[in-house]
């Protein structure tokens, strides 16, 4: 029977070092950012170049790096030093940024969750980010990043357990600056400094990019919100703030923050314990490429069968009175004075498909997706804002997205109003769990 | 309309193994490079049975459309033509099982048995994106792999799609022409598929030993192990040139991304925001096309949902403005794009990530010499003989082009005009020998861009 190959129509060349490069570091062998210092290998003698003088498979850094830079790259190099004394430095760095971050991840710690885990606990640990200068709490979503649109900004990770990396997602920077591991490079003890602009008013977010599916289902992440350039900014969490609608600025009084996850317990309490962080990455077996389905046994990271549900950071709980997972926290559900403007900025944050509900006494405005506020110009002069009442009051969304909508209270009857998030399942699209967020309106 | 003249079928690099049928056979608006070409008056497709290997190369049994004379391929070859020409295709079926191919709203052949040759004959639906696919025993004949993408041009391809939208119309007027665009307008050759499916081990085995086994066995149970994008993962989807984009700053591109499998993607485009041109149901067979455009970097794809996506190739916006090109840093700057829904991330439940993933690469910065002809209108006036035809150039002011009658580079000169000041053309001139052919080219005096096959309008 006739084969159709992997490589159909672009035949893989093993041969040729620069695709052999990026064959393996497609999850065999990603570099880190010592790697990317340390071609010769003074300190590191794995990464000597081959005898015929072509790179070795690991490097990376001669496709990313023009020679001048890797030149000066090497000159840094001391022997004996360790690989964690070493930083690589941004390339087109610029000295002075406006704003500076820096963030470290947190792990080993569990939450406490409301019911049994699938191996019968009443915690699970969640992985975060936290700003090292700070207080180790909260962690799990990662303290936000927030920052003015056009600054120059620098975000700092210094990794703990192994390598990491930071994607601030939805902003458009070089590659070295994206933060994907297999792209480019894993941040080492060392650390790095991500270099971009504030991108954008918007909501964006930032998360751990290597061995994605794992580091950011084990809570790698946090909220990332450029907020308009105007005094004050950027705002605290939580309101009072302003926002663009279209080109013009709109002041609100509170902020709800509505970040949609999910958790697989097994994927918390078996998986990484059990197979490390490394898990779900790179071959099994020396020399191998791949790790076969039958050595994929207890770690299957194609099976997602979450068992809690979370948003912001707080767990539903089906026993939650008045209503089974309702939540109350105030940064979630916000208590308004009738007349006020409420913004809500949500993301899924979760591997299902999530659909908000709103009541019919609440027809959100939904002013900006993905970073991009509708009618702003230049790049959104091709949309308007419009009312989420156009499609039954109701948005359906996949992982990564961000919706912004704005509520003006004065045409929303006092009471409390509940929205409803439900959790669908990727393939099925069975009900998983419906969480309820709600909308208290004051007189 | 009636095929008489010369017809080709091309074997091309539009981001998909192409064939072009009907009348559209006899221009390259697509192609890429100058691809081999090859003659036939009708679309020759059979179903047959293939094995498909996955990036860690574990063979699986899959079902494919192939074109006669071609390998398998999956998904099948994406079908090219021009809105309503007339596109006839013959399929046999060398499977065990009766099978159809179906286009939801627009062609249906009904049972094709187990050795029997069908024949379907329809013209060719509104412009846009469509997917072809075996809709008997659904979803399984669809999953085990028996789809492919069919595009459909307008007559005057400066947009993808016929009458669009206000605001689309300026999203693509602005291409090229303002200071948010600067570079060139949309070329229609700068078109590729994002075309997704995925796969169950086990259920590929049991359905290709058992091929009558009812649909929900396969779906009850089923649990994606590979996931593919235009039939690749990982390593091969991201190095492959016809699935991963690439350009320099200016040259936009369109992105027909669609969906045969079973799972809900969400597909992530790092490096760029990217306009939502389209929502297609592959299932009720409608598609929206949109007059108020998102600008997204994750969109969802539900199973036979299909999205057209423009990707404006802008410098990555949150470069600091001073490190422009970068200096330290070097071409291309290479992005992802990947699921979001991380567990397609996945290959044999790891190996992350060779997925659902591919690649974004900018090859450098404005280049002047990536200049694009484009026809914005084009208009023959059968009572006075009398040819209009205009459009937009990114090439110099000056810069001389040919309006010729008939489909291709070599057909006659009628006239010529140059590119003024914006970056407009416009020629009018007697419409005789264009009424030979009814297509016109718009060539580049001395080489260079080139938009051929415009059908004018005839009043």
């Amino acid at each position: 029977m006739a084969v159709i190959p992997r490589d159909q129509g672009h035949p893989y060349d093993e041969n040729d070092p620069m695709e052999r490069i990026m064959f393996l570091q497609h999850g065999v062998a990603e570099p880190d950012s010592f790697d990317l210092i340390d071609r010769a290998g003074i300190v590191n003698p794995i990464l000597l170049p081959q005898a015929d003088g072509s790179p070795q498979p690991t490097d990376r850094r001669v496709s990313l790096l023009t020679p001048d830079t890797v030149a000066a790259l090497q000159a840094t190099l001391t022997p004996g030093s360790a690989p964690e004394s070493y930083t690589l430095p941004t390339p087109d760095r610029i000295a002075t940024p406006d704003r500076s971050f820096a963030r470290t991840n947190v792990h080993g710690l569990t939450v406490p969750v409301p019911y049994p885990t699938k191996a019968g606990a009443l915690a699970v640990e969640v992985w975060g980010f936290v700003d090292p200068a700070g207080a180790i709490a909260p962690w799990f979503p990662g303290t936000t990043i927030r920052c003015k649109e056009g600054e120059l900004v620098h975000s700092t990770l210094l990794p703990k357990k192994g390598s990491h990396t930071i994607h601030h997602h939805g902003i458009e920077p070089t590659p070295m600056n994206d933060g994907v591991g297999h792209a480019t490079f894993l941040v080492a003890g060392g650390g790095y400094t991500y270099q971009w602009l504030a991108p954008d008013a918007g909501t964006y977010f930032y998360h751990c990019h290597k061995n994605t599916v794992l580091h950011f289902e084990l809570g790698m992440y946090g909220l990332l919100i450029s907020d308009p350039n105007v005094p004050n900014a950027p705002f605290i969490d939580g309101g009072p703030g302003a926002v663009y609608r279209g080109n013009t600025i709109r002041n609100y009084h509170k902020e709800a923050i509505w970040v949609l996850d999910d958790i697989d317990s097994r994927w918390h309490e078996t998986v990484q314990p059990q197979h490390g962080v490394g898990a779900g990455m790179g071959g099994t077996g020396v020399g191998a490429e791949f790790t076969t389905i039958g050595q994929n046994t207890g770690i299957e990271l194609h099976r997602f069968e979450p068992d809690f549900f979370v948003v912001s950071g707080v767990f539903a709980d089906p026993a939650s009175q008045p209503k089974p997972n309702l939540i109350t926290n105030t940064l979630v559900s916000p208590v308004m004075n009738r007349g006020e403007t409420l913004l809500i900025r949500t993301l899924n944050a979760s591997y299902t498909v999530v659909t908000l509900k709103f009541p019919s006494q609440i027809d959100p405005e939904v002013i900006a997706m993905d970073g991009r506020t509708f009618g702003r110009a230049p790049f959104m002069s091709y949309s308007r804002p419009f009312k989420l009442s156009t499609q039954n009051r109701q948005l359906t969304f996949t992982t990564a997205n961000r919706w912004d909508l704005l509520i003006d209270t004065s045409s929303v009857p006092s009471g409390t109003h509940f929205v409803d998030a439900e959790f669908r399942h990727w393939r099925t699209n069975d009900l998983l769990r419906t969480v309820t967020m709600q909308i208290v309106v004051n007189s | 309309m009636s095929i008489n003249r010369r017809q080709f079928l091309k074997i091309a690099s539009s981001g998909m193994a192409a064939v072009a049928v009907g009348a559209a056979g006899g221009y390259n608006l697509f192609w890429r490079d100058g691809e081999a070409m090859a003659a036939t008056p009708t679309l020759i497709l059979s179903m047959e049975a293939a094995l498909m290997e996955m990036s860690d190369k574990v063979q699986l049994p899959v079902w494919v459309f192939q074109k006669g004379g071609d390998v398998p391929r999956c998904p099948g070859i994406a079908i090219f033509s021009v809105e309503g020409d007339k596109i006839d295709i013959k399929i046999t079926n060398n499977l065990t099982v009766r099978h159809a191919f179906f286009i939801p709203g627009v062609v249906d052949s009904g049972d094709i048995l187990p050795g029997q040759t069908v024949t379907v004959s329809f013209n060719a639906p509104a412009a846009g994106t469509y997917m072809y696919y075996d809709n008997s025993n659904a979803p399984m004949n669809r999953v085990m792999g028996l789809h492919g993408p069919l595009v459909v041009l307008p007559r005057i391809p400066f947009t993808p799609y016929t009458n669009p939208p206000t605001s689309m119309q300026n999203l693509f007027n602005d291409l090229g022409r303002t200071s948010h665009f600067p570079g060139s307008p949309w070329d229609p050759a700068r078109n590729w598929f994002w075309f997704l499916n995925s796969f169950d081990p086990i259920k590929n085995a049991a359905a290709a030993a058992s091929p009558s086994m009812s649909a929900s066995s396969f779906t009850n149970g089923y649990l994606s192990q590979y996931f593919t994008i235009s039939g690749k993962s990982g390593f091969f989807s991201s190095h492959d040139h016809n699935i991963r984009l690439s350009g320099n700053v200016g040259q936009p591109c369109l992105v027909r991304c669609m969906n045969a499998g079973l799972i809900t993607h969400s597909y992530h485009l790092h490096g760029n925001h990217a306009y939502q041109l389209t929502n297609s149901d592959f299932d009720k067979g409608t598609t929206v096309v949109s007059d108020n455009l998102r600008m997204l970097d994750a969109w969802p794809l539900a199973p036979l949902q299909g999205k057209d996506m423009l990707v404006p190739f802008i410098q990555p916006p949150d470069i600091p403005k001073s490190k422009w090109p970068p200096v330290q840093e070097k071409f291309p700057l290479d992005f992802p794009m990947h699921c979001h829904t991380e567990p397609s991330q996945t290959a044999a439940g790891g190996n992350y990530p060779h997925g659902l993933l591919t690649h974004f690469i900018i090859t450098g910065p404005i280049n002047s010499a990536d200049g694009v002809v484009q026809v914005t209108k084009a208009e023959v006036r059968l009572k006075f003989g009398k040819l209009s035809i205009s459009g937009v150039s990114s090439q110099p002011v000056g810069t001389i082009l040919e309006v010729r009658a008939g489909s291709g580079a070599s057909d006659t000169i009628i006239g010529t005009t140059t590119v003024k000041s914006g970056g407009t053309w416009a020629f009018t001139g007697r419409a005789l020998k264009t009424l030979v052919n009814r297509s016109l080219s718009v060539t580049t005096q001395g080489g260079g861009p080139q938009r051929l096959d415009v059908r004018p309008v005839m009043r």
